[in-house]
């Protein structure tokens, strides 16, 4: 990307990574370079060592990202292919929701309330979704075509249960990244834990503080 | 080259006005000047800060506009096709909305999507713009020759997908807006390719802004102000680089900036101009009104030099000059004062206020030059009797207020154009006009008889005389030092005369003259041997015996011939040699005496003295010392006196002829009868012979009561015990009258003029001897053969 300088990189990666043979599970831990966890961080694993798996999904799953006070909620949604998301306006105001993304471009007006047609996700790829009218509104849904995936809570925790041990790519993403996403192979034996470092710069949704909005507030509060 | 004193004033002067006024202005202008070129860097510094702030806004207020675009929908939705086409018609879209100059998609691999300029691919030219920032980033960038103030922001879908440009052309519309708000010349330059500078935006005209390409900015202009010279002006310029290879030149031009500056400098040179006229002018007036009172008080200084008092200095003026105008006319007087007063007491005589001998001389001389021969005039020259007795028995107060009385008398004396003067002492000068021997007789009368009235001072009667020496023009003398000589011997004459006035008689002054050259000729004479004594013999009348001679001297002058000494002894009486004289006449006497005895002739040589060797108290010894010098006894010697020197001082007489009779020798009064001579004084003297003055014996043939009066004067001199020698005989009659009378000695032409040594040897010899032998063993006496030698030798 650009500015691709090394910025300083990230994490150690520590590497643990056995699995168990059998389901095993991944205990995932992802923390910034303040030791803050992370939120919202998705981590994929695709095998390597050439079994498929079936993914851990099976039918196309529906998923949604409200708009809700004016924010996509959640903001990352990890999904594999073919699902189904539809995004439902729980704010009283108006949206108009829309991506321009190579994997699914799409728009949707939508007046409060009104919830439209979920949208397929048939390709994977990196789908930013914003709001016309909020600039400040960023959600992402995360296409994978990995069987093996999770997103991060509030915490910067997730888990990966029935994994099977063997060896995999993992790779981990967030929506503030500094560098390009941390790709690593790990060997996971037996409940493994991956644990990383991101070089992130937090950047929620939260609409440019100033005198208009603060008027504007004033007078809706009244 | 040396300046007189007005030039001098006025270069200083106006040299002060021209440099004060100079000094002055170019103060004044170089501090203008100066000030003007700080406001004008000032201004500049200003107008940069402005132009720097304008750039400012501008990018603040197109970053707005590019974010409105970069945020619109449409726009968004139109990069986001990746479509080459579609961008493009969204850029051009969207730009127009904002008129920019420049638009450019740029994706996030740095390369330019669609663009107005460069092609797809490129990469973006100005990637130091490119931002994560939300808010985008503006700057400044040259692009194919032009300049762009350009913003790029991160178009945001809702994640960053690219980046928008936007970039608004700095041309010379834009530089002459900036120009006309910030007052300043604006310039673009931008470095191209191949490093070369291009002027890409300027409010400059075309060739100022073609020479300002030409130029390399000095570095120092990048600091602060630079004057910078292009073709139709000079510029103060200040360089301000906005980007890469971009920058801004800001000018303001030199020539506005000194405009008021230009104004005021002519302005102060005119006024320069003025007042030097003005003060050159007042320089010359003040220089010229300093040295005209200068110049013609040098002028009255001249004038006095040359010896003019009169004329006063006219200089009306209240201030220095005037008062020195003042001191000089009061200077000028005084001079003229002194002067008149040093004149008057140069020609006046101090006691009697009367002209001075200066001033006599003078007037003598200017009747001489202003008379004719035909207007005689006279001089009359007073001199007062015995003055010295008044003032050495009344006092020289006493004198001096006489002489004073004397000068009034005499003043009334003259007619108008007459002159009375005091000479010296006590003598005055008369000069009479038209006046010739008579009348000044008749002048010098009234002039004698003013004197006989006695004068009054201080209760004293003092009586005085005076004699009157008279000379006329041209009678006496043609020049007025020969007037005055003889006038003088006039007076002279006149007091020896015991006259009271006197005219002067031709010859006097030829024999004055004479007379004052036998007196300084005298005491050569004597040792020049120019004399010579003759002798007389003296012979018995009885026995007709030479026993004697008397010796008379002789001058033959070279120039003035015989000289009697009927007129050389008295002068050398009068004028105090006579001891030459008589010395001389003693020693040749006696050298003769000795030569006549060496030559057996025994007879006594008698020299005469005078009253003054009377006086000569070492005489006598003197004699006979010189007689035994010459082994010569004093009685073959004898001395003779005439009756009035003896009796001049007979005590004194005595002593001295004592002293030689005493030691034998001869002593004879002379001319006896013709002075006056007490009887008593005579007993006593040691006189020997007395000898009868001629003026008896001459007239012995002629007048009857004469041989008495001789008789009588044999008989006393024979009663006194004393031989007599009758002088002046000149005939045999006299010779037998005298014999009867009983005359001792005769002297005499009659018997033989006085000789000279030889010629008396010789005259000796040839006559008769009385006796061979005297008894005593003497030679013989010569006998005087009378002529008709009939008489017996008794």
């Amino acid at each position: 990307m650009l500015h691709s300088l090394a910025k300083a990189a990230a994490g150690l990666l520590a590497l643990v990574a056995w699995a168990a043979v059998g389901a095993e599970r991944l205990s995932i831990e992802i923390t910034d370079q303040q030791g803050r966890g992370v939120a919202d961080a998705v981590v994929t694993l695709m095998p390597l060592d050439g079994t498929r798996h079936a993914t851990a999904t099976q039918a196309p799953r529906r998923v949604e990202i409200r708009q809700e006070g004016q924010q996509f909620r959640p903001r990352v949604r990890v999904v594999p292919v073919d699902t189904w998301v539809s995004f439902p306006n729980r704010d009283p105001i108006r949206h108009h929701v829309y991506s321009f993304s190579s994997a699914k471009p799409f728009e949707i007006k939508l007046f409060k309330g009104d919830e439209a047609d979920p949208v397929h996700f048939d390709q994977p790829g990196l789908v930013a979704v914003g709001c016309n009218i909020h600039d400040w509104m960023a959600g992402y849904i995360y296409v994978t075509e990995a069987p093996y995936f999770a997103s991060t809570g509030e915490q910067g925790m997730a888990t990966v249960d029935g994994l099977p041990a063997g060896r995999y790519r993992a790779t981990v993403w967030h929506p503030d990244l500094n560098t390009e996403p941390s790709v690593t192979e790990l060997v996971v034996h037996a409940d493994d834990q991956l644990a990383t470092t991101l070089d992130i710069t937090p950047n929620p949704q939260t609409p440019r503080a100033g005198s208009l909005t603060a008027r504007f507030r004033a007078n809706v509060s009244r | 080259m040396t300046l007189n004193f007005r030039s001098r004033v006025f270069l200083a002067l106006s040299g002060l006005v021209i440099a004060a006024q100079v000094a002055g202005t170019v103060a004044v202008l170089n501090t203008t000047k100066r000030t003007v070129v700080e406001e004008a860097t000032a201004d500049l510094q200003v107008g940069s800060r402005v132009f720097g702030q304008l750039l400012e806004t501008r990018a603040a207020q197109l970053l707005d506009a590019a974010r409105v675009v970069s945020a619109d929908y449409g726009f968004k939705q139109g990069v986001a096709t990746g479509d080459t086409e579609t961008i493009a018609s969204v850029l051009i879209n969207h730009g127009n909305r904002v008129r920019a100059d420049l638009a450019m998609f740029v994706n996030l691999d740095g390369k330019v999507v669609a663009g107005s300029h460069g092609r797809a691919g490129d990469a973006f030219p100005f990637d130091t713009l490119l931002t994560l920032n939300r808010d985008g980033q503006s700057g400044l960038g040259s692009l194919r020759g032009s300049a762009y103030q350009l913003v790029v922001v991160p178009v945001m879908a809702p994640n960053i997908i690219g980046w928008a440009c936007l970039g608004f052309i700095m041309d010379d519309t834009f530089a002459q807006r900036v120009a006309g708000l910030t007052s300043l010349a604006v310039s673009i330059a931008v470095e191209l390719a191949d490093s070369t500078q291009a002027i890409v935006a300027s409010s400059l005209d075309t060739s100022d802004r073609r020479r300002l390409g030409e130029l390399a900015m000095p570095p120092e202009s990048y600091r602060e102000p630079t004057v910078i010279a292009l073709v139709n002006d000079q510029f103060l310029t200040l360089a301000q680089p906005l980007g890469q290879r971009i920058e801004a030149r800001l000018q303001t031009s030199m020539s506005q900036a000194l405009a008021t500056y230009d104004r005021l400098r002519w302005q102060l040179v005119g006024v320069l101009l003025l007042a030097l006229a003005v003060a050159m002018a007042i320089a010359h007036r003040i220089s010229k009104s300093v040295t005209r009172p200068l110049t013609r008080l040098v002028a009255g200084a001249r004038r006095i030099a040359g010896g003019e008092y009169h004329e006063p200095l006219a200089l009306e003026r209240q201030d220095e000059f005037g008062e020195l105008a003042t001191a000089f006319n009061d200077m000028q007087r005084d001079i003229g004062e002194r002067e008149a007063k040093i004149l008057y007491q140069s020609r006046t005589d101090a006691l009697t206020d009367l002209p001075n001998r200066t001033v006599a001389v003078e007037s003598v001389q200017n009747a001489i030059d202003g008379g004719n021969k035909d207007k005689p005039f006279a001089v009359l020259l007073l001199d007062l009797n015995h003055f010295k007795t008044v003032n050495d028995s009344l006092g020289y107060a006493v004198g001096d207020s006489v002489l004073q009385h004397i000068a009034q008398r005499l003043s009334s004396v003259p007619r108008r154009g007459d002159t009375v003067a005091r000479l010296d002492g006590d003598e005055f000068l008369i000069v009479m006009q038209g006046a010739d021997v008579e009348r000044a007789r008749s002048v010098a009368k009234r002039v004698i008889a003013t004197l006989e009235e006695p004068i009054a001072v201080n209760d004293v009667q003092v009586r005085v005389s005076g004699t009157v020496g008279i000379a006329v023009w041209p009678e006496h003398g043609g020049t007025a030092s020969r007037l005055l000589r003889r006038v003088n011997i006039a007076l002279y004459d006149a007091k020896r005369g015991r006259q009271p006035f006197r005219a002067y008689h031709a010859g006097e002054d030829e024999r004055q003259q004479r007379r004052i050259r036998i007196v300084q000729d005298l005491p050569d004479a004597v040792r020049a041997d120019q004399l010579s004594l003759v002798y007389q013999p003296k012979i018995e009348l009885g026995s007709r015996r030479v026993v004697e001679v008397e010796a008379l001297a002789r001058w033959i002058h070279p120039e003035l011939g015989f000289v009697s000494p009927a007129d050389f002894v008295p002068l050398a009486e009068q004028s105090g040699k006579v001891h030459l004289l008589t010395r001389w006449a003693l020693t040749a006497a006696m050298n003769q005496t000795r030569l006549l005895r060496q030559q057996g002739i025994d007879i006594t040589v008698a020299v005469n003295l005078s009253a003054y060797d009377l006086l000569d108290t070492g005489l006598p010894d003197w004699i006979l010392n010189s007689l035994s010098e010459r082994d010569l006894p004093p009685s073959c010697f004898g001395v003779e006196l005439t009756e009035s020197a003896v009796m001049s001082d007979p005590l004194q007489a005595a002593k001295v002829l004592s002293r030689l009779r005493d030691q034998g020798l001869a002593i004879a009064i002379d001319d006896f009868g013709t002075g006056y001579s007490s009887l008593a004084h005579l007993q006593k003297l040691p006189v020997t012979e007395l000898k009868i003055d001629r003026s008896f014996i001459t007239p012995l043939t002629g007048k009857s009561e004469a041989p008495s009066i001789v008789e009588s004067i044999i008989n006393l001199g024979h009663v006194m015990n004393l031989r007599v020698t009758a002088e002046g005989i000149e005939d045999e009659d006299t010779w037998w009258l005298l014999d009867g009378l009983g005359c001792d000695k005769a002297q005499g032409y009659f018997m033989s003029k006085p000789l000279a040594g030889h010629e008396l040897v010789d005259w000796l010899s040839v006559l008769p001897v009385l006796d061979g032998v005297d008894r005593k063993g003497r030679a013989a006496h010569r006998v005087f053969e009378l002529p008709n030698n009939e008489q017996e030798i008794a």
